[in-house]
């Protein structure tokens, strides 16, 4: 079925964002916490902070606990899942049973990890679930530009917080790249002068060595041009 | 495309809530069997008489006693795909999972074949009558139904005179929901013949309870019922007046949301909000980003009332405006066609064994419930005389409302009901009591008896087809007859055999 | 029977322009056993193409779609329409204008009032009779009823529907202060009776609550009046051979001075203009109409320049 309104696009992005943003702070949460345990004093929230996780807490095991499953962080795993979960339920005649049942899983492990008393191992089976999402995009979804769309988010979500955390900036050209060779396939309205610049900006030759903090906040603006 | 958290929570403004849980009402869960008669005292009959429920803890091997243990693992599956049901709980949005019981209703095939002709009889009836009834109304005219039970129904809507539907069909899809007396007596409780739900859920279970147990699937003579979707696709191709076909949802906050999503991706439509869709020059379009597409056929899954804000109720906030236009214009077939409710009402029901002679000159193959209408001189003195034994309702409340039951009021409030029931004798009906089979169920890990009734599924386009399956709800209660699914009832699979 | 002009303006204003538009007009005339349509034309601005369909009333709707950005919506309707309520054939009722509505849904006291009414009905058509028996041609004697439900609208004295609404008609009149502003388009029958006061529709809708209270099918009609420079509503009731106008706010029998657009159980199921759209604008909206003899159609007192 090829027909996408203008609010199932946006949803499908989003779908995108959330499955990704859920996957990348995860695997950011779980480096932090590893490191907090050799932390004798000073900052162990480390760059948590800059994924928007201000909770006060000076108790590491709840501030953690609060990254992972707290409902009412925005920018925490358990939100989302749930954000992701809210657009997969309603894009179940495009993307499928069978690929919006992986969001779902991916939800029912967090919750079930959320009461387990080796919450973090628990985790793993919700990786699974998102990584089971991503190939069973490419299999299963049949439109084209449904799972472009999809792809094109999990892209724009790693952009936004690899810049977001200085974090592996030298992965960014690659994201560029695959998101520039998917993005005429969707069929969306986009910002191409956005796009244009953010191409100059991660090809330039001093990048990502000489990169400054401006260019990053920068860079921001023009991930958030995009769509 | 700016928003930063995109579309996580959509905001449902109190009105829409409330439409939206209005515009559930014809949705399985909202749905209530009658209880069955209790005492004057207030205690509950027995449901099953001691040596039945022996007879089953007798454990005879049955054709699906090789699955009952798998109730829990098909449970878990179903979670995993979302298989929910939502309900309003102080004002708030919760989903549910709709607890499944992998012991089946199992119907023969010598009763399936009665039911099947018994049930497109039915339903063959009830069509001809809301095409008499919009067109000329001759069966009122010959005095079979008065007119003060066609005209006083809420489901009567003046605005759809004279429109005939593609086809002439405007029950595509009825639920007809049964109960297997005591007597073994299958009788007809009530039309569904606006929006009925639930096919979706013993579709889903059927596909996950043959993954279970190969040996059980093999061996039993079962009708597969996996063609569910197959047959609603052909009735809307059959109707579709050009264009693309669409489930209309009121939107995710919705009881049944899981079933429009399930369905339309099964029959290969576009799951669309109102929003979604306009109407230009006489024709449905869904709104695409890159352009529009024309739609010829909309399963609809919102109300009457809020399909149109400029031809039924003004202040809907949901609603396509101006959907009847297209439909008027005969560019449009909407499936079920709004107006229905003239059929389903419980006033009408007392009609259809009449309108079945009437329309196609046969004796009924079903039973009703033995219904008096006191609008009736007759009926009357029997109600004045049974009341105890009667359940009374009132014509003009919706859903559960206004349905009492005799034995359980005290005498002076019975006094005041049958004063008014004498006063205003055709705003009431009154009903026997069906003491309904109770059907082995696996709870808590035993197998007990619990009541059941049938919602079955029927379908018409080119012909009229009976679903050979159908959604059973059991009650959570012992001897309860509540299988409402938010007081906790579940549903099972419903097997007709071939042979 | 005479030839009627009319000329029907209708300038609807937002606030901020909206979007996504769609609308329903009820302004042309329809043809009935008592008007006949000669010529009725449609314009509006900015331009939509229309399409004309047929309601559940049998009305003539009109029905559109604005998609781009608009601040004003203006339509335009002009005709000419030969009306014969004199010479009315017989047309059938449905059995649907006996129902109560939302509107219209009567109270034990509105049921009450009615009853007296007619049963006082004889003292107010023996003196009605002598003057206007001209105009009320057959309705001294009640026809006979099509359906058993209509028989009880005949009193003991055996009198007819049309006498019993004319009492109606005198008695809501008589009961009513016309005070514009108090009631709104939503304001119910049982309200309106309760506060005495209101506008066209309210009478009508009183009315028709009690006429239906004693079984007399009533239906709301929407129209033009002679000399009435807005859009008015009265009431049709049906005597078991067809409908006959009265008009509660002025205490008058529908004549060639009335001029038809829709009929429905009641207003709601046939406002003149309806329509839904984006945008969080406020609507305001200004009417002018006019009908009078075609003959003097450049009479600058009753006809506007468009």
């Amino acid at each position: 079925m090829g027909s996408l309104s203008i609010e199932r696009v946006d949803r499908l992005l989003w779908l995108g964002r959330y499955m990704e943003r859920s996957y990348t702070t995860l695997r950011f949460v779980l480096t932090a916490y590893d490191a907090s345990l050799d932390c004798v004093e000073g900052n162990w929230k480390g760059q948590l902070e800059e994924l928007g996780f201000d909770q006060e807490t000076d108790d590491p095991e709840q501030f953690f606990r609060d990254c992972m499953f707290s409902a009412e962080l925005p920018a925490s795993i358990a939100h989302s899942l749930n954000a992701a979960s809210d657009n997969a339920v309603v894009l179940r005649d495009v993307i499928g049973s069978e690929s919006a049942a992986y969001v779902q899983m991916a939800l029912n492990d967090s919750q079930a990890a959320a009461a387990s008393d080796t919450p973090l191992l628990d985790l793993q089976a919700v990786t699974d679930c998102i990584m089971a999402f991503k190939g069973s995009c490419d299999d299963y979804i049949a439109n084209d530009a449904a799972r472009n769309i999809i792809k094109c988010g999990f892209s724009v979500e790693r952009l936004d917080l690899y810049t977001r955390l200085n974090y592996r900036l030298g992965d960014l050209r690659r994201e560029v790249q695959k998101l520039a060779s998917r993005i005429d396939r969707t069929g969306m309205a986009y910002d191409r002068d956005a796009l244009k610049q953010l191409i100059d900006t991660v090809f330039a030759p001093t990048f990502p060595q000489a990169v400054t903090y401006e260019q990053l906040g920068y860079m921001l603006t023009l991930i958030a041009r995009l769509f | 495309m700016t928003s930063s958290e995109g579309l996580s929570e959509p905001p449902v403004s109190a009105v829409e809530q409330a439409e939206l849980q209005s515009a559930a009402i014809d949705e399985p869960f909202s749905g209530a069997v009658p209880p069955q008669s209790s005492l004057a005292d207030g205690s509950v009959q027995p449901c099953c008489p001691a040596d039945a429920v022996a007879d089953m803890e007798a454990n005879k091997p049955q054709i699906y006693t090789r699955l009952v243990g798998y109730s829990p693992r098909i449970n878990q599956q179903l979670a995993r795909y979302g298989v929910k049901f939502g309900l309003y709980k102080n004002g708030q949005f919760e989903e549910r999972l709709f607890p499944f019981d992998a012991i089946p209703r199992v119907i023969s095939a010598a009763d399936w074949a009665v039911l099947e002709r018994g049930l497109i009889q039915r339903v063959d009836a009830l069509n001809a009558y809301l095409r008499d009834l919009y067109n000329g109304a001759e069966i009122i005219k010959d005095g079979v139904v008065p007119e003060h039970f066609a005209y006083a129904s809420s489901g009567f809507l003046p605005q759809v005179e004279a429109i005939m539907p593609p086809k002439g069909i405007y029950s595509h899809i009825s639920g007809i929901d049964l109960v297997e007396g005591d007597d073994g007596i299958w009788y007809v409780l009530e039309d569904n013949l606006r929006i009925p739900s639930g096919a979706s859920y013993p579709l889903v279970a059927r596909t996950l309870c043959r993954r279970c147990d190969a040996q059980t699937f093999q061996n039993a003579p079962l009708v597969d019922n996996r063609d569910y979707a197959a047959r609603l696709r052909a009735v809307m191709d059959h109707v579709n007046c050009g264009g693309i076909n669409v489930v209309l949802t009121p939107g995710r906050y919705n009881a049944a949301y899981f079933e429009h999503s399930y369905l339309a991706e099964r029959i290969d439509a576009v799951l669309a909000e109102p929003s979604e869709l306009f109407v230009e020059n006489e024709v449905l379009y869904y709104r695409d980003s890159t352009r529009n597409t024309r739609v010829g056929a909309v399963y609809r899954r919102l109300s009457d009332e809020y399909l149109d804000p400029l031809c039924f109720l003004p202040e809907s906030l949901i609603g396509v405006p101006n959907i009847m236009s297209a439909y008027r214009a005969g560019n449009l077939a909407i499936i079920n066609a709004p107006g229905n409710g003239a059929a389903d009402d419980k006033g009408i029901y007392y009609f259809v064994p009449k309108m079945i002679e009437y329309y196609l000159g046969e004796q009924p193959i079903l039973h009703n419930a033995p219904t008096y209408l006191p609008y009736y001189e007759d009926d009357l003195a029997y109600v004045l005389e049974n009341a105890q034994n009667l359940v009374i309702k009132d014509v003009a409340e919706a859903g559960g409302y206004g349905v009492v039951f005799g034995c359980e009021l005290e005498p002076e409030v019975l006094a005041d009901l049958l004063a008014k029931v004498k006063a205003e004798p055709r705003r009431f009906i009154a009903q026997e009591v069906i003491d309904f089979k109770c059907l082995p169920t696996w709870i808590d890990g035993e197998e007990v008896p619990r009541k059941a009734d049938l919602r079955a599924f029927v379908l018409s386009g080119e012909t009229t087809t009976v679903w050979p399956s159908g959604l059973t709800r059991y009650a959570r209660e012992a001897g309860s007859s509540v299988v409402n699914s938010s007081q906790g009832g579940g549903f099972k699979d419903t097997w007709v055999l071939s042979r | 029977m005479r030839i009627l002009t009319y000329v029907f303006e209708t300038a609807l204003s937002f606030s901020e322009p909206v979007t996504d538009h769609s609308f329903v007009l009820r302004c042309l005339p329809k043809s009935t056993n008592t008007q006949t349509v000669m010529d009725s034309q449609i314009f509006t601005f900015p331009r939509v193409t229309l399409d004309e369909q047929v309601d559940g009333f049998g009305n003539r709707i009109m029905v559109g779609y604005l998609p781009e950005g608009h601040d004003s919506f203006n339509f335009y309707t002009t005709g000419q329409v030969m009306v014969a309520g004199d010479m009315a054939g017989t047309t059938p009722c449905h059995p649907m204008f006996l129902q109560p509505t939302r509107l219209t849904q009567w109270t034990e006291e509105m049921a009450n009032f009615a009853r007296e009414v007619i049963a006082s009905g004889v003292v107010i058509l023996s003196a009605a009779r002598s003057a206007e028996s001209k105009d009320l041609p057959g309705c001294d004697v009640g026809y006979p009823s099509t359906t058993a439900l209509r028989a009880s609208a005949q009193d003991d004295n055996g009198l007819g529907v049309l006498p019993q609404a004319r009492g109606l008609c005198r008695a809501v009149h008589e009961r009513f202060a016309y005070v514009p502003g108090v009631t709104s388009t939503s304001t119910t029958a049982a309200e309106a009776f309760g506060c005495e006061t209101g506008v066209c529709q309210d009478y009508s809708h009183v009315m028709i609550s009690l006429c239906r209270s004693a079984g007399i099918p009533a239906r709301y009609v929407t129209g033009l009046m002679a000399g009435h420079g807005a859009t008015h509503a009265w009431v049709e009731v049906h005597d078991g051979q067809r409908w006959h106008g009265l008009d509660p706010t002025n205490n008058n029998l529908v004549d060639d001075r009335y001029m038809l657009f829709a009929t429905g159980r009641d207003f709601e199921d046939c406002p003149i203009e309806c329509g839904i759209f984006r945008g969080a604008a406020e609507q305001t909206q200004e009417v002018s109409a006019s009908l009078g003899d075609a003959t003097s159609q450049n009479d600058p007192e009753q006809f506007l320049t468009f």
